[in-house]
C-alpha cells in the first residue's frame, strides 16, 4: 500500500480533531451539573482552529495546517480536563466548581458586595460624624446649663 | 472520485484546470449526497453526531462550490481553484465522518499528537496540565480562593489563551508563546505551592534559568505556607505584606524574563531570595516559641484563603473592569476616582476632628457612590 500524502495524514487529523470536539461537545451538553464557560470558549476556539486548518490546506500551507491543528488540540485538550475534573467534583465531591475565567455572575456579585462594602463604610462615617455632633450638642448643652446655674 | 485527487500536487492556475476542478467538486458533493441519503433511510441513525458533522461539511462544501463558480465568472482563476481545493477537503471530510462510527468522550482515544521535548508545544501542555491540577486541588480540597489567588489563577489562564493564539499566529516564531506558557508554568507553580505545599512539576524543566524561576516560586510559597500554619502567630499581616512584596519580586522577575533581560532577571531573583530569608526569620521565631506545630500545618496552610482584600484594593480593581464592561465608562471612572480621592481625605478628617470637613468630604462620597451605583447598573455584565 502506498504511503499516504502530507496532505491525506492532515486530512485525517483534522477529521479525528473534528470528532474529538464534537464529543466534548456532546459531553458539555450533558453535564447539566455545571456549564463551564471556559469550556464553551475552548470548544469555540477549537472549532475555529479547525476551520483555519482546512483555509491554509487549500492553500498549500501545510506547516501552518499544522500548527493550526495543534491549537485546536490545546483548546480541545484543555477542554477535555476541564469536563474530566468537573465529572469528578460531581461524582465524588459536592458539586463546588473552581470557574476559570471571570463569570458574569462572579462580577455580578461582587459589584454588588463592593458597592454594599463601601456604602457600609459611608454609615460608618456618617456614624461617627452623628456621634461627634451629638457630643457637641452634649457639651454646648452643659456649658449653657452651668452658665445658668 | 474524492479519494484520487492530490491535494499535495500543485496546480497552474488556469481557466482550464478551474473549470475540470469545478466539475470535480460538484461531482463529488453529488455522490457524497447521494452517498449519505442512501444509508440514511437504512441502519446508520445510531451515527447521529458524525452524520450531523457530514451534514455540515457537506454545507460548507456547497458554499465553496457557489464561490468558485461566482470567481469562474469573474475570470478569477486562482480563486476559483482555491475554493474548489477548500471544497473538496470539506468533501472528503464529510466522507470521513459519514464512514466513521461514533465514540463517546470517554471512550475516545484522544488523538494526541508527540511533541518534542522542550518545545513550545511541550510547553503550553504542561501549563494545560497545572491549571487543571489547580483546579482539581481546590476543588477536591474545597479550598474558597482569596481574591489575590483567583486573579492570579485567571491571569495565568489568559496567558494559556495568549500563548495559544501567539503559537497559532502565521508566519510568527514559536519564541513569545514559549514565553507566555513559560511565565505561566511558573505563576501555576506560586499558586499550587499556596494550595498544596507541594512542587507542581514532577519533572525539572530544561531551562535552567526557568528552573530557578519555579523553585522560587515554590520556595517562597512553601515558606509562606509553613508560616500562616503556626496557630498562634501574631505578625500575620505583616507576613502578608512580606509575602505581597515577594509576589512583585517575582512579577518583576517573570517581566525581566519576557524581556531577555538577565540582569534584571537576576537582580529581582536575588532581592526576592534578601526578602524570604526575612520570612525565614519569623519561622525561627515561631519554632522557639512553639507557634510551629507542625503537626497543625498540613491542615490549616489555607490561611491565606481568609485573606481578604482592602476597600482600596477593590475600588482600584473596579476602576479597570469599568473600563472593561462599562460601554461609556468616563461618568462611572470619574466618580469613582473622586470616591478614590476623597475616602482617604475623609478618613483623616474624622482622625483630625475636623467635623465640618469631614461632612462636606461625606456629602461628597454620597453623591459619588449614587452615581457610581446607578452607572454600575448600565454595565454589560
Amino acid at each position: 500500500m502506498p504511503k499516504p500524502s502530507e496532505s491525506r495524514l492532515l486530512i485525517e487529523r483534522i477529521a479525528a480533531l473534528e470528532q474529538f470536539v464534537s464529543a466534548i461537545k456532546e459531553a458539555q451538553a450533558a453535564a447539566d451539573y455545571h456549564r463551564s464557560e471556559v469550556v464553551d470558549l475552548s470548544i469555540i476556539n477549537a472549532e475555529s482552529a479547525i476551520s483555519e486548518a482546512v483555509k491554509s490546506l487549500a492553500q498549500y500551507d501545510r506547516l501552518q495546517t499544522s500548527k493550526s491543528l495543534n491549537v485546536a488540540w490545546f483548546y480541545a485538550k484543555f477542554a477535555q480536563d476541564i469536563l474530566a475534573a468537573e465529572a469528578t467534583e460531581h461524582i465524588l465531591g459536592q458539586d463546588t466548581f473552581l470557574d476559570l475565567v471571570e463569570t458574569q455572575k462572579h462580577l455580578h456579585d461582587w459589584f454588588q458586595h463592593t458597592m454594599e462594602r463601601l456604602e457600609k463604610r459611608l454609615l460608618s462615617y456618617e456614624g461617627e460624624l452623628l456621634d461627634a455632633n451629638q457630643d457637641e450638642n452634649r457639651d454646648e448643652n452643659e456649658d449653657e446649663k452651668e452658665e445658668a446655674k | 472520485m474524492i479519494d484520487t485527487f492530490d491535494f499535495d500536487k500543485p496546480l497552474k492556475q488556469t481557466q482550464q484546470v478551474a473549470e475540470e476542478l469545478l466539475a470535480l467538486l460538484s461531482n463529488s458533493i453529488a455522490e457524497e449526497s447521494i452517498n449519505s441519503n442512501e444509508d440514511h433511510s437504512s441502519d446508520h441513525e445510531s451515527d447521529g453526531v458524525h452524520r450531523q458533522l457530514s451534514h455540515l461539511r457537506l454545507a460548507k462544501a456547497r458554499r465553496a462550490y457557489q464561490k468558485a463558480k461566482h470567481s469562474v465568472t469573474e475570470d478569477d482563476y486562482e480563486e476559483a481553484i482555491e475554493h474548489c481545493r477548500r471544497g473538496l477537503l470539506h468533501v472528503d471530510l464529510a466522507k470521513k465522518h459519514f464512514n466513521s462510527n461514533k465514540t463517546e468522550l470517554s471512550q475516545l482515544t484522544a488523538p494526541a499528537p508527540q511533541f518534542a521535548e522542550g518545545s513550545c508545544e511541550e510547553s503550553i501542555q504542561a501549563l494545560i496540565e497545572a491549571i487543571t491540577k489547580i483546579k482539581l486541588v481546590v476543588e477536591y480540597k474545597k479550598i474558597n480562593l482569596n481574591r489575590r489567588l483567583q486573579e492570579r489563577l485567571l491571569t495565568v489562564v489568559q496567558s494559556l489563551q495568549d500563548a495559544i493564539e501567539s503559537y497559532g499566529q502565521p508566519g510568527t516564531s514559536n519564541r513569545k508563546a514559549t514565553k507566555l506558557a513559560e511565565c505561566g508554568q511558573v505563576w501555576a507553580q506560586y499558586i499550587y505551592g499556596h494550595l498544596n505545599n507541594d512542587e507542581l512539576y514532577v519533572q525539572k524543566h530544561q531551562n535552567k534559568t526557568l528552573r530557578s524561576l519555579n523553585s522560587f516560586a515554590w520556595q517562597i510559597t512553601t515558606k509562606f505556607s509553613s508560616l500562616t500554619a503556626a496557630p498562634g502567630l501574631n505578625q500575620i499581616n505583616q507576613i502578608r505584606s512580606q509575602m505581597h512584596s515577594l509576589e512583585s519580586s517575582l512579577e518583576s522577575a517573570l517581566t525581566a524574563y519576557m524581556k531577555d533581560n538577565t540582569n534584571d532577571l537576576e537582580k529581582f531573583l536575588r532581592l526576592g531570595l534578601i526578602e524570604s530569608q526575612a520570612l525565614m526569620q519569623y519561622e525561627v521565631r515561631a519554632e522557639r516559641s512553639g507557634q510551629g506545630n507542625k503537626a497543625d500545618q498540613a491542615a490549616n496552610f489555607n490561611l491565606l484563603a481568609n485573606e481578604s482584600t482592602s476597600l482600596r484594593e477593590d475600588l482600584a480593581r473596579m476602576a479597570t473592569l469599568l473600563k472593561k464592561y462599562h460601554p461609556d465608562a468616563s461618568k462611572a471612572q470619574n466618580a469613582l476616582e473622586k470616591l478614590r480621592q476623597t475616602l482617604p481625605q475623609m478618613k483623616r478628617a474624622l482622625k483630625d476632628e475636623e467635623w465640618q470637613q469631614a461632612a462636606r468630604l461625606l456629602d461628597m462620597c454620597e453623591s459619588n457612590a449614587a452615581l457610581l451605583k446607578t452607572e454600575i447598573a448600565k454595565l454589560d455584565i
